[in-house]
């Protein structure tokens, strides 16, 4: 923990920000998937079962497709695109690489903490280091990422001004 | 040349020349002085003015001067080399120069200059130049020949003509001219008949169908620095977003903690 002991953890306003950039990037390429083969269908014949087989296929591809993108961005690197853009990353509670098993078993972990209307998140309101369940689940943390800064001061001072000490860094 | 004859006849013959020409000297001599003497004696000036008073004289002149004789003299002694160096002497002279001084100082070119003024001579004179088209021949002349080119070439490239420029351009009352020429309604009123006149639209027109236009436009937009600016710019707007959406979900963070922290105790008490 030593490691973090100078990161500053993210709280639920910025994940939520995050998280929406990454559904709309996971949303605008299924969106644009679904309207190529909605065209495509238009001009073949395409009997009805087989329309059914087709909406089943695309909605496992959709979750494949969510799931394959948060699990891959967070075990190479930490940072979903929203991650990047809100300067954050999803390290290991204790230090070391994430991984596949570590960042799947974190993206069921979310799941199940929005299934029973957001419960899962209320965690990281109330929690020292600001952990969800899926925190929890798969034993990982988010920081603002040290490696990005600010590229304006006047956004630094801000951002600076706005964070309160209250929640100083868990050792 | 020596001649072959008896001794002493060339001493003889040298003797007889010298004394020849002592006695044409001495003949001369006596000749001038009473030709003086004619001259200076009331007689001879009696005889001239009879002379210069009569007919004969009048008309002496008179056939002397209608004749091919005095033309052919006339041209001659023009023609000369002699004539040339005479009037080449004479305006050399200090002579000549004192003279012309004199009469440029004196009261006569007063007069003369009066004269011509009091008479509107100059004015007649350049209406009759201008009716007889000189004038004409004149700016035609100037126009098309190499002299104004020069003239042009010359003054463009002196410094005294770039002083010049400059301190017209550079003088206040140049600015204040343009400022009020800028500003005065009748310039206004010709900007605005411009811009509604068919001409711009013409213009305009004529550019936008124009292929060369387009490609301009085409090539400017496909320049590496607009590109770059666009993307650059582009960028810095997006960056600039971010960089505040990011500070205030900072801020957002603890605020909504704090709120939620708050109801959690109330909810306790």
């Amino acid at each position: 923990m030593t490691g973090l002991a100078h990161t500053r953890y993210v709280g639920l306003v910025t994940r939520a920000i995050a998280f929406a950039v990454d559904a709309a990037v996971i949303d605008g390429v299924a969106v644009l998937v679904f309207a190529v083969v909605a065209l495509a269908s238009t001009v073949l014949h395409i009997p009805d079962d087989v329309k059914t087989i087709l909406l089943v296929i695309g909605g496992v591809a959709y979750i494949l497709w969510a799931g394959g993108y948060f699990i891959w961005f967070w075990a190479t690197d930490g940072r979903t695109l929203g991650n990047r853009v809100m300067y954050i990353r999803v390290v290991p509670a204790n230090g070391g690489t994430l991984g596949y098993p570590r960042a799947a078993r974190r993206f069921v972990g979310l799941i199940l903490a929005v299934l029973p209307l957001f419960l899962g998140l209320v965690g990281i309101l109330f929690s020292e280091r600001r952990r969800g369940f899926q925190d929890r689940l798969a034993n990982t943390v988010v920081v603002h990422d040290p490696e990005r800064r600010e590229p304006r001061a006047g956004s630094g001072r801000r951002s600076a001004a706005a964070a309160p000490s209250e929640h100083a860094p868990a050792s | 040349m020596r001649f072959p004859g008896p001794p002493g006849l060339g001493l003889a013959l040298r003797v007889g020349a010298e004394a020849g020409r002592a006695a044409t000297r001495t003949a001369e001599a006596a000749f001038l002085m009473a030709l003086d003497a004619a001259l200076a004696s009331p007689v001879a000036e009696q005889a001239v003015d009879r002379v210069l008073a009569s007919p004969l004289a009048d008309r002496t002149v008179d056939r002397v001067l209608a004749s091919p004789l005095a033309d052919r003299t006339v041209d001659r002694v023009l023609d000369s080399p002699l004539a040339d160096r005479t009037v080449d002497r004479v305006l050399a002279s200090p002579l000549a120069e004192r003279a012309v001084d004199r009469i440029l100082a004196g009261p006569l070119m007063d007069a003369v200059a009066e004269d011509l003024v009091r008479h509107a001579v100059p004015q007649r004179l350049a209406d009759q130049l201008l009716e007889a088209g000189i004038g004409d021949e004149i700016a035609a002349r100037i126009v098309t020949g190499p002299e104004l080119d020069r003239i042009v070439d010359t003054t463009l490239a002196s410094p005294a003509f770039a002083r010049l420029a400059e301190g017209v351009v550079n003088s206040p009352a140049i600015e204040r001219v343009a400022d009020e020429v800028a500003n005065s309604p009748g310039m206004e009123r010709v900007v605005t008949r411009v811009i509604e006149s068919r001409l711009v639209d013409a213009v305009v027109r004529q550019l936008l169908v124009s292929d060369e236009l387009w490609l301009l436009v085409s090539e400017i937009a496909r320049s590496e620095p607009v590109t770059d600016a666009i993307t650059a710019d582009t960028l810095g707007f997006a960056g600039e977003l971010a960089a505040e959406m990011r500070a205030y979900s900072r801020g957002g963070d603890d605020r909504l903690e704090r709120i939620a922290r708050r109801m959690l105790r109330r909810g306790k008490t």
